[in-house]
C-alpha cells in the first residue's frame, strides 16, 4: 500500500476545467497537479462543489464538450488523455482506466441483464467471442465476491442489493484489467458494513494487480483507512496535500483543520463526561462562478493571519521537510503550527 | 435511565402487505418494517436511533408520531395512549410532536416564503394571529440562527444548511415537547453538518426538548445522543447510554457496525481490527426465525435458530442487548403467522 514507483500511472499537471453556465463561466477546477503510482491510492477529498468529481470526469473525457473547456496535461502511462482523439480515448477507457461511479442504483442500465452489461465492456476491448466473454464475466463476478456468479449474469439490477450492484460496477470497471481505477464516492451510498466490504475488496484487488487508485470522497474516515496520499480540494484548488498521516494528523491549512474539527469523532467524543460542541467552519463554500480574489478560503477563514489573504493567491508550498518522497504542502499564507 | 417517560412504545408493529402482482390480486406477503419494538424515551433526553438502510428506523420514527398506522402494539405520549387517537386530540399531538425531515430541498414548498412555511403551524393550531404571528416567526428564525430579515425569501435562495434551519424552525413553531429528526444531517456537507448538530444540541438544552435522532451516521449519533438504540430488521437489538453502547457494545451486530465506521485517524485505522460482516441484511419480508441477526452473526450457536432473543440487561447500568451470548432469554420460534396482521 505504500511507496511510489519510478513512472507514475497517472500524472496530472495544471488541470483546469471551466464550465459554461447561465450565470457565467464556472471555474470548477483551477490548476490541479498530482500523480498516482502503481499500487498507490490517492484520495481526493472535498465538500460538494469543490470540483473533485469534475476533475476526474474531465480526465476521462466524460464532460460534455459543448459546455466544458478542459486544459492542462494528464498523462496516463505516458499518454496525454486530454490531447487524445475520441477514438483513442474509447480504447483507453477500460484497459487504461476504469471508473466506479457513486450511485449503484443509477449507474447500471435497468433493462439489460448484468451479464450483457459486463460482456459489452469486455468485447469492446478484446476479440473474445460471446461465450468466452461470458466465462470471463462470471470469473469477474466471482472475483468481486458475488455468490453464484453464473446465475447473477442472467439477473437484472433491480434483483440485486446496493452492495451487490456496487460489486457489479467494480467488476465492470476491472473487466479490462485497468492500470488505474477511479472511484468517485464509490461507497457513499452504501451502509457502513457494506462499505467495509467494498473497501476490503478494492484493497485486495489493488494488492493483487498493482493498480493505481484515485479515490474521491468527502469522508475523511474512509481516507484514513485507504489512502497513501491525500489531496484536499476547496474551490477547485488543491489547498493541502501530503501523506495521509501528514494531512490528517498534522493538518496545516485552516480549511483542513476546520473540516477535521467539524467531524463528530467516534473515537474520543467526551471530555470529563461532557461532549464538547463541534468546531464549525462558518458560512458555505464559494460558488465556482464567483470565486473570491486571493486565497479561496479567506471569506470563511477563522485565521486570516496575513495581509495577502484577500488579495494574493497563496501557492502550494512545502511545510516541514522538502527532502522526502511525498512532501507535505499547503496553499495558505497562514503558517502557524499545524497540530490538531 | 431515570426521569419521566415521554414517549413509549410497547410491542409496536408496523407491517406492510407486499406482493399481489397486478392490481386486484390480494397481497401475498408481509414486510415487517417494525416488528415488536419496546422503547421508552425519557423527557429531556436525546435518543439516537441507528441502523442500516431498511432496518425500519424511519418507519419507527413515523409510527411514534402516528404518521404511519401501526398494525400492532401500543404507543403512548405523555402518559396517554395515542395508538388510536383521532380528530382534535390527534391534531393536538401534531402540535406537541414534530418532525425534521432528511432532505431540506424536498421538504420545503418551493412556492412559499420562509415566513409562510414557518407560520403554517401557527395558523393550523390557531396559536398566533396578525402582528403576533410575524413576531413569532422572527423569534423562531432567530432561534435557529437565521436573520429574521430573510422571512420574505424563498427556499431556492438558501443553501442546504440554511434550509435545514428553516425546517427546524417550522418544527419548533408549535412549541413541541418531542422532535423526531430523521436523517436531518445526512444530505449536508461535513462543515454544515457540524453547524446543524450544534444547533440541535443548543435547542435541546434551551427548550428542554426530547429528541429522537435517527441516523445511519454512528459518529454523529454518538456525538449528540444521551442514549443510543440500535435497530436491526425491525427490532431494537441493543440500547443503552451513548458511552456504553459506543465503547462497549454487547450485541455482535453493534460491535460489527461500530468497527465498520471509518475513523479519521490513519494510525488508529491501520491498527484497528474490523469485523467485516458477510452478505447483506435479509429482507424484512423474510425475517429469519429465532435471532434475526443469526444469518450474519460470527458467533451463531444452537439457540439462535429457534429462540427469538429478548432485550436483557448486560454491561453498563441501563444497557440492554438482545443476544443469547448473555444467556438464552426470549420466546421460542412459533409457527409462521398468516398474512393478516393484528389490527
Amino acid at each position: 500500500m505504500t511507496g511510489t514507483t519510478a513512472t507514475p500511472v497517472l500524472e496530472v499537471e495544471d488541470l483546469r476545467v471551466r464550465l459554461r453556465t447561465p450565470r457565467g463561466p464556472a471555474h470548477v477546477v483551477n490548476g490541479l497537479s498530482y500523480s498516482v503510482g502503481a499500487g498507490e491510492t490517492v484520495a481526493v477529498v472535498g465538500e460538494s462543489g469543490s470540483g473533485k468529481s469534475v476533475s476526474v470526469l474531465a480526465l476521462l473525457g466524460l464532460l460534455p464538450a459543448r459546455v466544458a473547456t478542459v486544459t492542462g496535461r494528464a498523462l496516463l502511462q505516458g499518454e496525454d488523455l486530454l490531447a487524445m482523439a475520441p477514438e483513442r480515448l474509447r480504447q483507453v477507457r477500460g484497459p487504461g482506466a476504469g471508473m466506479v461511479f457513486q450511485d449503484p442504483m443509477t449507474s447500471l442500465n435497468p433493462v439489460l441483464s448484468i451479464g450483457r452489461q459486463l460482456v459489452e465492456g469486455i468485447r469492446a476491448h478484446t476479440d473474445m467471442d460471446k461465450a468466452a466473454a461470458r466465462r470471463r464475466a462470471a470469473d469477474l463476478l466471482g472475483e468481486v465476491g458475488l455468490p453464484d456468479p453464473a446465475g447473477t449474469l442472467d439477473r437484472y439490477p433491480h434483483e440485486l442489493s446496493g452492495g451487490m450492484r456496487q460489486r457489479v460496477i467494480i467488476a465492470i470497471a476491472l473487466s479490462n484489467s485497468p492500470a488505474l481505477l477511479i472511484a468517485d464516492e464509490a461507497t457513499t451510498a452504501l451502509d457502513v458494513t457494506v462499505q467495509a466490504q467494498i473497501i476490503d475488496l478494492v484493497e485486495g484487488l489493488q494488492a493483487e494487480r498493482g493498480m493505481g487508485v484515485v479515490w474521491i470522497t468527502h469522508d475523511l474516515g474512509v481516507v484514513a483507512g485507504i489512502a497513501d496520499r491525500v489531496l484536499v480540494m476547496y474551490g477547485g484548488r488543491c489547498v493541502e496535500d501530503g501523506t495521509v498521516d501528514d494531512v490528517l494528523e498534522r493538518p496545516s491549512h485552516p480549511y483542513t483543520r476546520g473540516l477535521l474539527g467539524a467531524l463528530p469523532d467516534l473515537a474520543q467524543p467526551a471530555v470529563d463526561g461532557v461532549v464538547p460542541d463541534l468546531a464549525t467552519v462558518p458560512g458555505v463554500p464559494p460558488a465556482p462562478t464567483d470565486l473570491p480574489e486571493g486565497c479561496v478560503f479567506w471569506p470563511r477563514c477563522p485565521v486570516r493571519g496575513d495581509a495577502r489573504c484577500e488579495t494574493e493567491q497563496p501557492p502550494l508550498a512545502v511545510i516541514g521537510s522538502a527532502d522526502v518522497a511525498l512532501p507535505h504542502r499547503a496553499a495558505t499564507w497562514c503558517t502557524e503550527g499545524g497540530a490538531r | 435511565m431515570s426521569g419521566e417517560v415521554l414517549v413509549s412504545a410497547r410491542g409496536l408493529e408496523v407491517h406492510f402487505p407486499t406482493g399481489g402482482r397486478g392490481f386486484r390480486k390480494a397481497p401475498d406477503g408481509v414486510l415487517r418494517a417494525v416488528d415488536g419494538v419496546d422503547l421508552d424515551i425519557v423527557r429531556g433526553e436525546t435518543l439516537g436511533l441507528v441502523g442500516e438502510s431498511g432496518c425500519g428506523k424511519s418507519t419507527l420514527g413515523n409510527a411514534l408520531l402516528r404518521l404511519v398506522p401501526s398494525t400492532g402494539g401500543s404507543i403512548s405520549f405523555g402518559g396517554t395512549d395515542i395508538t388510536g387517537l383521532q380528530g382534535r386530540r390527534l391534531k393536538e399531538l401534531r402540535r406537541r410532536a414534530g418532525m425534521v425531515f432528511q432532505d431540506p430541498f424536498a421538504s420545503l414548498d418551493p412556492r412559499r416564503t420562509v415566513a409562510q412555511t414557518v407560520s403554517e403551524p401557527l395558523e393550523v393550531h390557531g396559536l398566533r394571529k396578525g402582528r403576533d404571528k410575524a413576531a413569532r416567526v422572527a423569534e423562531l428564525l432567530e432561534l435557529v440562527g437565521l436573520d429574521p430579515a430573510v422571512a420574505g425569501r424563498y427556499p431556492h435562495e438558501f443553501s442546504g444548511g440554511q434550509r435545514q434551519r428553516v425546517g427546524i424552525a417550522r418544527a419548533l413553531a408549535g412549541e413541541p415537547d418531542f422532535l423526531v429528526c430523521d436523517e436531518a444531517i445526512a444530505s449536508l456537507d461535513v462543515s454544515v453538518q457540524a453547524q446543524v448538530l450544534n444547533l440541535l444540541r443548543r435547542l435541546q438544552r434551551q427548550l428542554g426538548l426530547t429528541l429522537l435522532f435517527i441516523s445511519h451516521d454512528l459518529s454523529a449519533v454518538r456525538h449528540i445522543s444521551d442514549r443510543i438504540a440500535v435497530m436491526y430488521l425491525g427490532r431494537v437489538v441493543e440500547i443503552g447510554p451513548a458511552d456504553a453502547v459506543g465503547t462497549d457494545p454487547q450485541m455482535p451486530y453493534t460491535q460489527a457496525l461500530l468497527s465498520a465506521v471509518p475513523l479519521p485517524h490513519p494510525k488508529l485505522e491501520r491498527e484497528r481490527k474490523r469485523i467485516v460482516l458477510t452478505g447483506d441484511v435479509p429482507s424484512a419480508a423474510a425475517v429469519p426465525s429465532g435471532c434475526r441477526f443469526r444469518t450474519r452473526c460470527p458467533y451463531v450457536f444452537e439457540p439462535c435458530d429457534d429462540v427469538d432473543p429478548a432485550l436483557q440487561p448486560v454491561g453498563a447500568p441501563g444497557q440492554q442487548a438482545a443476544c443469547h451470548l448473555h444467556g438464552v432469554v426470549g420466546t421460542p420460534a412459533t409457527a409462521p403467522e398468516g398474512v393478516t396482521a393484528t389490527p
